[in-house]
């Protein structure tokens, strides 16, 4: 090796010390790229998405207790303070609306409201039971639900007690306009997140 | 007993079963008015409670502790608005109270905190642009002396070599 290469070879040692002493400042100033989203699931009784019936019927009798977990993740750039709000509906009520983000109009009975720092999980239990129902001719209707022991009034109706369905929506508090909203936005788009679960009343 | 001397007492009844029922409906509206007032209130107090947590976890404070009370004010406020939904005004109001405590109470912390970290934050930037500047200068000093006494060395190497006498006779 003459002078000249064992010059390059000083530089660059020297430019790689440089670079790692520089690397704490560089990073500070590096902008991050993540994309921000929620998490909500339901879970059966043994914490897993299945088992959601007891003795996995679907037809659930009046006092039957079904036991569900509530599960949520908070992968936004900050703590979020969200609702979850839950409302039972039958087949021909409108769900929300997953490419418009719309809420369903049906007005909720229960909700869970939670402050979530970021990357949190929390898993709520979901112990519910229908505690009211009125049969009139074909047409079955909830009139008391009791969730996790906590009585609530509501009247919804399904032909021959068939096709209810709990539904559950994310509503994210929206710090600007100071109400809760349905989704979050996620760089130039608007995402939404909620659940359902079907059952018949026997 | 003559319908003559029953009716003062009818009227009396009458006049007495109104003055009640008037007065019960009214404070029975009064009390609805003070819990809606009252949720109205906790739920401001929450949202201002998140809006500080959410800055101090910004500027780089630890929000965990403040999160968990903050939510159990949450939980209060979501059982004072079904008690009030369900017509149960005295144990809703009975709820928001504490509720309304906690919530300032974190608001108050939150903002302490985050002050505190944001002090943190800038200390730690200035600390960390000084070690990087303190260092790389450090790396070019020692690199330009590295190399004056590596260049001195290698020339002394290469001018103390004396030349070898090789026979060039076949």
């Amino acid at each position: 090796m003459n002078l000249d290469d064992y010059r390059t070879l000083f530089l660059t040692v020297t430019l790689i010390l440089i670079l790692g002493a520089s690397t704490p400042v560089i990073g500070m100033f590096l902008p991050r790229s993540e994309e921000p989203f929620f998490v909500l699931a339901l879970l059966g009784e043994r914490g897993m998405a299945d088992h959601y019936y007891p003795n996995g019927d679907p037809n659930i009798g009046v006092g039957s207790p079904v036991r569900w977990y509530l599960y949520l993740y908070n992968h936004m750039d900050g703590a979020q303070y969200v609702a979850v709000r839950v409302k039972v509906l039958n087949s021909t009520l409108p769900a929300p609306d997953s490419a418009l983000c719309c809420p369903s109009p049906v007005p909720h009975f229960f909700e869970f409201r939670r402050v979530l720092v970021k990357n949190e999980t929390w898993i709520s239990p979901f112990f519910w039971r229908v505690s009211g129902a009125t049969y009139q001719g074909d047409m079955v209707a909830v009139t008391q639900l009791v969730v996790n022991n906590v009585t609530l009034s509501l009247d919804t109706r399904a032909l021959g007690g068939h096709n209810f369905r709990l539904v559950f929506e994310l509503w994210v508090y929206d710090d600007a306009l100071g109400v809760f909203r349905f989704g979050w936005r996620s760089g130039q788009d608007y995402r939404c997140a909620w659940n359902q679960i079907w059952f018949n009343v026997a | 007993m003559s319908l003559k001397c029953l009716k003062p007492f009818l009227v009396v009844s009458f006049l007495f079963t109104l003055i009640y029922s008037s007065i019960g409906s009214a404070v029975c509206e009064a009390n609805s008015e003070a819990a809606v007032s009252a949720i109205e209130e906790a739920e401001a107090t929450v949202s201002s409670a998140y809006r500080a947590v959410f800055e101090a976890e910004k500027a780089g404070a630890n929000v965990l502790d403040l999160s968990v009370r903050l939510n159990n004010a949450c939980d209060l406020l979501v059982r004072a608005k079904v008690l009030c939904d369900a017509g149960d005004f005295d144990d809703a109001l009975r709820l928001t109270n504490p509720c309304i405590d906690i919530g300032k109470a974190v608001e108050g912390e939150a903002y302490s905190l985050r002050d505190l970290a944001l002090m943190q934050g800038e200390w730690n930037f200035r600390l960390t642009i000084v070690l990087s500047s303190v260092s790389i200068g450090l790396i070019v000093c020692f690199s330009c002396f590295g190399w004056r006494v590596f260049k001195r060395r290698y020339f002394r190497r290469i001018l103390g070599l004396r030349p070898e006498v090789v026979s060039s006779e076949p």
